[in-house]
């Protein structure tokens, strides 16, 4: 008899369990799935060594002659000549834009000037190439004194107050990928 | 005498109970079974077709694509290569009706855990694979309901970031966004959402890495990135007319 009742108690707890189980029974359900990506390398060098910004302080030893009468390490009415910065990219894979600035150039005599005379005002862009050496590229400055040697207008009080100075042109160069907005 | 007897009666009817359980135990058996044979659909199923010969482009049609889409890079038109045999296979799985929660993908990609999903992939450059500063895009996926049920689900988003890109989405379902503005990964995140058996509901997930200090130093070392897209439904208990 008492076995009878604990049969049926468990019995009832079987029925009792699957009802209420498959009653709330839920259909449960779940996708998964993942998106990964890496960032552009980023490889640019400037002058020798892997920099964003680099500031140089360029004197006459610096700079390559087109035309330099000046002797001794000088310079005079009707020289001009670059001073160049050479940007290595290779590698990046993005488009870099280059930003060159002239700071306050001592020792400048009037009629002399120093400009960035590579890319737009100071600007160019290294195109992304994945070819090898393609992502080269050198920022020039052209330093130019007007005149010639012969010419007696070009060389006034001014210049001779620049004797002695010692000439010092410092160029800041900035590199950063180049964006859409730019 | 008297005891004995009622004994016996007390005995039948604990038969009697015990038939009765075991009834409908066998009924409900029954019952699961045919729960289960009915998920296979029959009839009207979205099955994706593609036609064209080989090393050829060819358009994909694509229901869930119907609604327009100005976003950039959008593209139902894909390079479609049946070259290899595991092509030929991966084809025809898509070719499979398609049952329970199905999730989709503009770029024809059914999820299935396994696939690398294309969440940022973007023309810049012409490195689908890649992304720098400023990059941003689209990702569009569809989820079908195609259970039975009416479901109710959420969306998870986890990224891993170990450089911290300075990533930014954010998501619109259907027409409506759900979060407008960027924010991190953690602020989009998708809380009981309910469809109908037979519904989709289409989500757009801008993404967008915008600069900050730290870019120069994730592009020296090529950070990778991944988002982890993750969809957990279950029916609601409206529909229990079998029991």
């Amino acid at each position: 008899m008492k076995g009878n009742k604990k049969i049926l108690l468990v019995a009832l707890l079987v029925l009792l369990i699957t009802v209420v189980f498959s009653t709330y029974a839920i259909y449960r359900t779940s996708q998964t799935a993942n998106g990964s990506i890496r960032a552009a390398k980023w490889n640019v060098t400037i002058g020798s060594q892997a920099q964003q910004t680099a500031n140089f302080a360029f004197g006459v030893g610096d700079i390559t002659w087109t035309t330099h009468t000046g002797k001794n390490n000088t310079i005079a009415p009707g020289d001009s000549g670059t001073i160049t910065i050479p940007v290595d990219a290779d590698g990046s894979e993005v488009d870099v834009l280059l930003t060159a600035t002239i700071g306050d150039v001592t020792g400048l005599p009037a009629g002399m000037t120093a400009t960035v005379t590579s890319g737009t005002n100071g600007v160019q862009t290294i195109q992304y190439n994945a070819t090898e050496g393609q992502m080269e590229a050198n920022v020039v400055i052209t330093i130019a004194w007007s005149g010639t040697v012969d010419d007696e207008s070009g060389k006034d009080g001014t210049d001779i107050a620049k004797q002695n100075q010692t000439l010092s042109i410092p160029v800041t160069l900035t590199a950063r990928q180049k964006l859409a907005s730019d | 005498m008297e005891k004995f007897r009622n004994n016996k009666i007390l005995n039948f009817v604990i038969e009697i109970i015990l038939v009765i359980i075991i009834i409908i135990l066998l009924l409900h058996s029954c019952n699961i079974q045919k729960k289960n044979n009915k998920k296979r659909p029959t009839g009207n199923v979205d099955i994706i077709e593609i036609t064209c010969t080989d090393t050829k482009t060819c358009d994909v049609d694509v229901d869930v694509d119907k609604q327009s889409d100005n976003k950039s890079n959008f593209n139902d038109t894909v390079p479609v290569s049946k070259e290899t045999e595991d092509n030929k296979q991966e084809e025809e799985k898509e070719k499979e009706p398609e049952t329970g929660l199905v999730v989709v993908d503009n770029y024809i990609v059914k999820w299935d855990g396994k696939k690398d999903l294309k969440i940022f992939t973007n023309s810049a450059y012409e490195l689908e694979d890649r992304i720098s500063p400023e990059s941003s895009n689209t990702y569009k996926f569809v989820i079908k309901n195609k259970t039975e049920y009416k479901l109710k689900y959420k969306i998870t988003f986890v990224e891993t970031n170990k450089e911290n890109i300075n990533m930014k989405y954010r998501l619109k379902k259907n027409d409506e966004y759900l979060v407008d503005s960027y924010t991190t990964y953690e602020n989009i995140n998708v809380e009981d959402q309910v469809f109908e058996s037979g519904e989709n509901d289409t989500y757009y997930l801008d993404w967008k890495w915008f600069s900050s200090s730290n870019d120069t130093h994730v592009g020296k070392i090529q950070a990778e990135y991944s988002l982890k897209i993750e969809i957990e439904a279950e029916s609601i208990n409206e529909k229990e007319e079998d029991i």
